[in-house]
């Protein structure tokens, strides 16, 4: 890599807005050479334009709790650390959006927007340590996404910067708005292959009159459940949670339909919320196993997959036909091909969200099969160079 | 050109213009159903005509074709948010065309079938062959083999008083006659009717002197004739209601099509008749007035066809379905498809058989799959139209019956001493 | 663009004689799409039945470079279903098969030329199988549900009454099934809730038909509810009903659907066949949904019409039954409709706003009618800003349409003025191409064109929409 191009970057940026890689940087053993560390779009800007011409290969990230997901990278020169590009929290409670930068840790987001009596309706895996960067550029969400939809759903605006450095806005952020393609879509799951995100607009829910959340020391079947009408569901290792909301009478009502089918222990209020978010975290999986993944079923044909595999550590969401595996140790390629070729009949998807590194070399982490032709086209329609996150998306674009 | 129609060709093409091409008729007309071309949809229809009478386009060979295979259910009104009234406007297509549309859809036995079929001996006649003879349309064998036994003949002229021990309440006019070849066949809905409304405490007289309604004629742009019709049973109505006084009500027997074109009269003649709202179907009245009597189970599953100018004209419709349910021992399921015409109107099935085909496919496996033991119908046209179809496609086991005559079984299976034999 | 006899002998080798349209006064019924502002002929009509048809067609398009436009039921209002360059168009209406109700994984499997309405009443019929259940349907629901298709839907991406609560097409498709200009089928998505790679069923959803042709899609259904509740409130004063409007869905409630008319709006509906009985006198009314169980729905519908009644509703009514209620929302959904009674002709907007903004935008709307000579009537689907001002005109008036225009132009630069955008359902289509760059760079722009590429390298899809020229 050309020193010349950070000599160039220095010129244009703050003099603390270059580091050296420390051990936090490091992705799939890979350490990169520098890590940028703009203080604003226009920072941001410059680096990237200038990156982008020396075609050097960059991974963003906020609070790299996720540096985990995705393929390892077919090379790394440069970190982008965007801890600190954009923080602000804009509600808008009457319109019912908000605008976040992607620096901000997603619960602070939360904590803002419950001071004016709104949220966001997602509670995405690692919500205790994601930054909104994070979250949206993965379209990470969690079981809420029954009936709030997912988190690319609820997104209205995306502003980010090209990977030429050229900055551009997605959507215009009304609730409705089909004026040109829905650019904002792509972004949101790009996972940093497309350009930076560093601000996105999105649709707001408020604080419900209740919520409860129920435990069950059981599993409920699925129609079952579905009959329940929850807003969101939840299966640890065996013990089933539901979330209810909504006006009082109403989550009344739930609740006296359930136990019309199950004894429970309920929980209400800000505990409810809190167990909720700790529980849809899932910190315990991310922390303690070595290979975690994630299955994607038609809800009814969950079950049958999850039989395939025999995990040390289950979080199912079965209203959204995901579940998310944890296991200690390593599984061999043919036995994952294998068992991906069994989800796959079924419909599905399986996607290794974190491997030991060796398992990961040998194996593409997303699964995807078809179109991915298509996907590298979209790919090079806004990183032609290939600078973004290079190698860790489907197919290994 | 009459100034009758040169007056619907002007309206016609005002009409033309409110349409605001939204579609919303589109997936409600029987033909667009069946072939998914936007020719064959109202819409479409009402674009052509357009362009046909702002001289845009010469009526091709393609034109006529799509409008001639208009069923004319007027269905795509009862639809149209912007009350397009699409009868106006194909009427004057047909106003503007002259004999040029008529020509292309209709064979010179229909046209020439026409002029014979109003003298009630040779509609004897014809009956009696059509079986035998070559060329008769399936329409008019329709008829012959849904013919019932008793003769019109012997109820033309008279004057049922309500059945003993009932209290009057009213004095009504029936609507029959024997110029008419769907009058001379189905008669027993004309006794049905009579028995039915005396038995409610009505006076009901026949006239002899009614001749068509005039709508055949009307649909093919022969509206001379139609003038000619109305003005004569209007003339009728007049001489009765001098003769008695009173007339309550007009009553219709289950046909819609003559029901809506009695509804069109005071526009085809553009004078105030007065009556109007007098024209009623049957059950329509008793639905109004609340019916006498035991009603006896009837145990049936049925299926209702609606009348397209029964529903989409007279409006009569949910007034049957009400009558009809309190019926013990019914049971209604389907047709799905019970709004959507079947494909019967002004001979269509000898027009287009292709197309009547497609129209009446959907129907055909309803009926099959619910096993229906009868289905319901509400006009004489739709009757004779579904005796061939019955025929054709095999449901042998499927009864067509009037709900007139529905309601008269319940009244026959019910503890009504006397009824069964009044007539 | 004039095709060859050999090109289609080629169409009619795949289709049959029986699906194809050349004669000239049948091609002249396809000129026109539900906007009725511009007309366009297209050289040949073709009806496939198939998937596999499709692709043969597109196939023979591609090769000889010959524009290809879609069409379901032709009711865009954007002039998106318009052969602007000639061509053939395609029409989905006979590929109207519903393939699957798959109610165990919450998926409805249709072609794409399947009425909007079909899927749910289907779905209804169902219900009487399963009693024990409460039975599902298609939440995206324009206003034209009951003659647009699936593939016009996903293609415009529309929206309707119910997305504020349940999202637009969009939200509401799982998988896909197209054809690429180069005749190749490619299948998207499934029925699962998401999809390693990028959000291919996004881009193509509101793409307008520029990318590819939809033949199946895999749509999410949804349960109902054991109880829905209907609310109709009158106001003198266009700002009180607006801050109802703010206070109901502030309030945490969130209604399935919340639809304001005005003045002009109530009159030509209830002038129309499809009068509901809404008040005529009103400035504003609102018509409100809320569902939930049956102690639920009721508990919401009461905090509702409290807030209606503080807010300055002059009138508050809650529908007694179902009955009630369907009037009142058919006469809604004929609202576009209806203004044939007193345009006759009408262009219907389609801005959106943000909420807060509606007292100023009807304002300014006004002013803008009364500069040019319009009545204009206002429909606005409150709960997420989308604003229909429908310009009444005539066109048998010379010059009335042009100007029509001109005020629906200025109505939408407004909009964008304040905030909101161009289009929030209807899409770009034709009418609206010259406004788009009012929100994108031109840099942006070129990044749109180039995913276009990605699909339609010759650029033979749907030519002449949604970007300027
Ligand atoms: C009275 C009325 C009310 C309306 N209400 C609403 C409303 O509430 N919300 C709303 O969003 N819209 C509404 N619309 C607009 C219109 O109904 C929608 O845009 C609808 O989605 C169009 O469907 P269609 O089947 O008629 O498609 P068409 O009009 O035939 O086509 C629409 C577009 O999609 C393309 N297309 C169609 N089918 C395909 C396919 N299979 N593959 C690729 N491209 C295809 C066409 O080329 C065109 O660009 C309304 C229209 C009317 C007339
Ligand atoms: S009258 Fe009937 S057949 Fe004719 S266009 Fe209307 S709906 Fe179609
Ligand atoms: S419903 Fe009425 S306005 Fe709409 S296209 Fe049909 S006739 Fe025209």
């Amino acid at each position: 890599m050309s020193l010349s191009v950070i000599k160039n970057i220095e010129r244009e940026v703050g003099n603390d807005s270059i580091k050296e890689p420390s051990n936090d940087y490091v992705v799939d053993g890979l350490v990169p050479k520098v890590v940028l560390y703009p203080r604003d779009i226009n920072e941001l800007s410059i680096m990237m334009r200038n990156i982008n011409r020396a075609g050097l290969k960059v991974i963003p990230m906020v609070n790299k709790s996720k540096l985990f997901l995705g393929n390892v990278p077919k090379g790394y020169d440069v970190a982008i650390d965007l801890s600190r590009v954009h923080r602000i929290i804009e509600p808008d409670p009457e319109e019912m959006v908000g605008i976040y930068g992607i620096s901000v840790p997603f619960m602070e987001v939360q904590r803002e927007l419950s001071r004016v009596d709104r949220r966001l309706p997602i509670d995405p895996p690692l919500s205790s340590r994601s930054s909104i960067g994070g979250i949206f550029s993965c379209n990470l969400f969690g079981p809420l996404a029954y009936v709030f939809m997912s988190t690319r759903d609820i997104t209205l605006r995306v502003r980010a910067v090209m990977p030429d450095g050229t900055v551009v806005r997605w959507g215009t952020g009304m609730i409705k708005d089909v004026a040109g393609y829905n650019i904002k879509r792509l972004y949101i799951g790009s996972c940093g292959s497309l350009g930076i995100i560093y601000e996105v607009m999105t649709r707001l829910a408020a604080m419900p009159e209740v919520i409860a959340v129920a435990r069950l020391d059981r599993e409920l079947d699925l129609l079952v459940t579905r009959r329940l009408k929850p807003f969101g569901v939840v299966v640890i290792n065996g013990t089933m949670y539901l979330r209810f909301e909504g006006v009082k009478d109403e989550v009344e009502y739930r609740l006296s339909k359930l136990t019309e089918v199950s004894r429970a222990e309920v929980f209400y209020g800000a505990e409810a919320d809190d167990h909720w978010y700790r529980l849809t975290s899932m910190d315990q999986l991310f922390e303690n196993y070595d290979l975690i993944m994630k299955v994607i079923l038609p809800q009814y044909k969950l079950g049958d997959a999850l039989s395939l595999v025999k995990a040390d550590y289950v979080v199912k969401m079965p209203m959204i036909g995901e579940a998310y595996l944890g296991l200690r140790g390593a599984l061999s390629p043919d036995i994952i091909n294998a068992i991906r070729n069994r989800v796959s009949e079924l419909g599905g998807y399986l996607i290794i969200v974190k491997a030991p590194l060796e398992m990961k070399r040998s194996i593409d982490i997303w699964g995807l099969q078809q179109n991915l032709d298509i996907m590298a086209k979209l790919k090079a329609v806004f990183d032609p160079n290939n600078v973004m996150s290079y190698g860790r998306f489907v197919g290994g674009i | 050109m009459s100034d009758y129609r040169k007056l619907v060709i002007e309206e016609g093409l005002n009409e033309t213009y409110k349409c605001v091409h939204c579609g919303f008729c589109l997936p409600t007309c029987p033909t667009y159903r069946a072939t998914w071309d936007e020719a064959d949809s109202p819409r479409g229809r009402i674009y052509l005509v357009k362009a046909l009478l702002t001289g845009r386009v010469k009526p091709t060979e393609s034109l006529l074709e799509h409008l001639d295979r208009c069923v004319i259910c007027r269905r795509c009104e009862t639809a149209c948010p912007s009350g397009v009234v699409y009868s106006k406007i194909i009427e004057a297509a047909y106003a503007y065309l002259g004999d040029e549309l008529t020509k292309y859809g209709y064979p010179w036995y229909v046209r020439i079938g026409f002029k014979l079929l109003e003298n009630p001996i040779v509609i004897k006649l014809a009956l009696s062959a059509s079986s035998s003879l070559p060329g008769i349309p399936e329409h008019m064998r329709g008829f012959a083999r849904s013919r019932d036994k008793e003769r019109l003949d012997d109820v033309l002229g008279r004057v049922f008083k309500p059945q003993p021990n009932r209290p009057t309440r009213g004095r009504v006019i029936l609507f029959v006659t024997n110029s008419c070849v769907a009058w001379q066949s189905h008669t027993h809905l004309v006794y049905a009717t009579i028995r039915v409304l005396t038995w409610n405490g009505f006076e009901v007289i026949v006239p002899r002197e009614f001749r068509c309604c005039g709508a055949p004629y009307m649909h093919m742009g022969r509206f001379n004739e139609a003038i000619e019709l109305a003005r004569h049973n209007i003339d009728v109505i007049n001489m009765y209601m001098n003769r008695y006084g009173d007339i309550d009500y007009i009553v219709i027997p289950d046909s819609g099509g003559c029901q809506a074109q009695w509804l069109e009269y005071e526009k085809l003649l553009n004078t105030k008749v007065g009556f109007k709202q007098k024209v009623v179907n049957t059950l329509q009245l008793l639905d109004k007035v609340g019916l006498f009597g035991d009603l006896g189970p009837v145990k049936m599953r049925v299926s209702i066809q609606h009348s397209c100018h029964l529903m989409n004209v007279a409006k009569a419709h949910d007034a049957v379905i009400r009558v009809i349910s309190k019926i013990p021992g019914l049971e209604i399921r389907g047709l799905e498809t019970a709004d959507i015409c079947c494909g019967a109107g002004m001979m269509y099935p000898d027009r287009h058989p292709d197309l009547a085909d497609k129209i009446i496919r959907p129907k055909i496996e309803e009926l099959r799959k619910l096993r229906s033991d009868a289905l319901i119908l509400e006009s004489v046209t739709c009757k004779a139209h579904w005796t061939n179809i019955v025929r054709n496609y095999g449901l042998d086991n499927l009864r067509l019956i009037y709900p007139t005559e529905l309601l008269d079984l319940s009244y026959l299976n019910g503890d009504n001493p006397g009824y069964a034999n009044y007539i | 663009m004039v095709l060859s006899r050999e090109i289609i002998n080629k169409l009619i080798s795949i289709v049959g004689e029986d699906n194809i349209i050349t004669d000239d006064v049948e091609l002249m019924v396809y000129e026109a799409d539900g906007s009725l502002v511009y007309t366009a002929k297209p050289d040949v009509v073709v009806f496939p039945r198939s998937t596999e048809e499709v692709a043969k067609i597109v196939k023979v398009a591609w090769e000889n470079r010959i524009p290809i436009v879609g069409r379901g039921s032709g009711t865009s209002l954007s002039g998106g279903a318009l052969p602007i360059e000639g061509g053939i168009v395609i029409s989905l209406a006979r590929m109207n098969r519903i393939l699957e109700l798959d109610i165990e994984n919450e998926t409805a499997t249709v072609e794409a030329g399947v009425i909007n309405l079909w899927v749910s009443d289907a779905l209804a019929k169902l219900n009487y199988q399963y009693p024990i259940d409460l039975g599902y349907y298609f939440p995206a629901d324009p206003g034209s549900q009951r003659v647009s298709t699936i593939g016009g839907n996903i293609s415009h991406n529309a929206g309707g009454v119910k997305c504020f609560k349940y999202g637009v097409t969009v939200n509401n498709v799982r998988g896909l099934k197209v054809v690429l200009p180069n005749g190749e089928i490619r299948f998207f998505g499934g029925k699962v809730i998401e999809s390693p790679g990028y959000d291919v069923i996004g881009i193509i959803s509101g793409s307008e038909g520029t990318m590819a042709i939809v033949t199946e899609a895999v749509l999410r259904i949804v349960s109902n509810y054991e109880s829905v509740k209907t609310i109709l409130a009158a106001f003198n004063s266009i700002e009180d009903a607006g801050l109802a409007v703010s206070r109901i869905i502030s309030s945490g409630i969130r209604p399935v659907a919340l639809e304001f008319m005005d003045r002009i709006a109530v009159n030509a509906i209830e002038a129309g066949p499809w009068g509901g009985g809404l008040p005529t006198d009103a400035e504003a009314i609102l018509l409100i949904d809320v569902e939930g169980s049956e102690p639920g729905a009721v508990a919401e519908a009461n905090r509702i019409v409290d807030i209606l009644k503080s807010s300055g509703a002059y009138m508050v009514k809650l529908a007694k039954d179902r009955a009630e209620a369907n009037r009142w929302w058919s006469a809604r959904k004929q609202a576009f409709g209806a203004m044939g009674f007193v345009g006759p002709n009408y262009i219907t907007g389609d801005g959106t706003i943000p909420r807060k903004k509606l007292p100023e935008a009807l304002y300014r709307i006004r002013e803008i009618g009364n500069k040019y000579g319009f009545r204009i009537a206002n429909v606005f689907h409150a709960g997420d800003g989308n604003l229909h001002p429908l310009i009444l005109y005539d066109e048998r008036r010379p010059g009335e349409r042009e100007k029509a225009l001109q005020a629906e132009d200025e109505i939408l630069r407004m909009c964008v003025e304040i905030g909101g955008t161009i289009t929030g359902e209807h899409g770009v289509g034709y009418h609206k191409r010259h406004l788009i760059s009012l929100l994108y760079t031109d840099y942006e722009l070129d990044v749109m064109k180039r995913i276009k590429s990605v699909f339609d390298p010759l650029g033979i899809m749907n030519p002449g929409k949604i970007f300027p020229r």
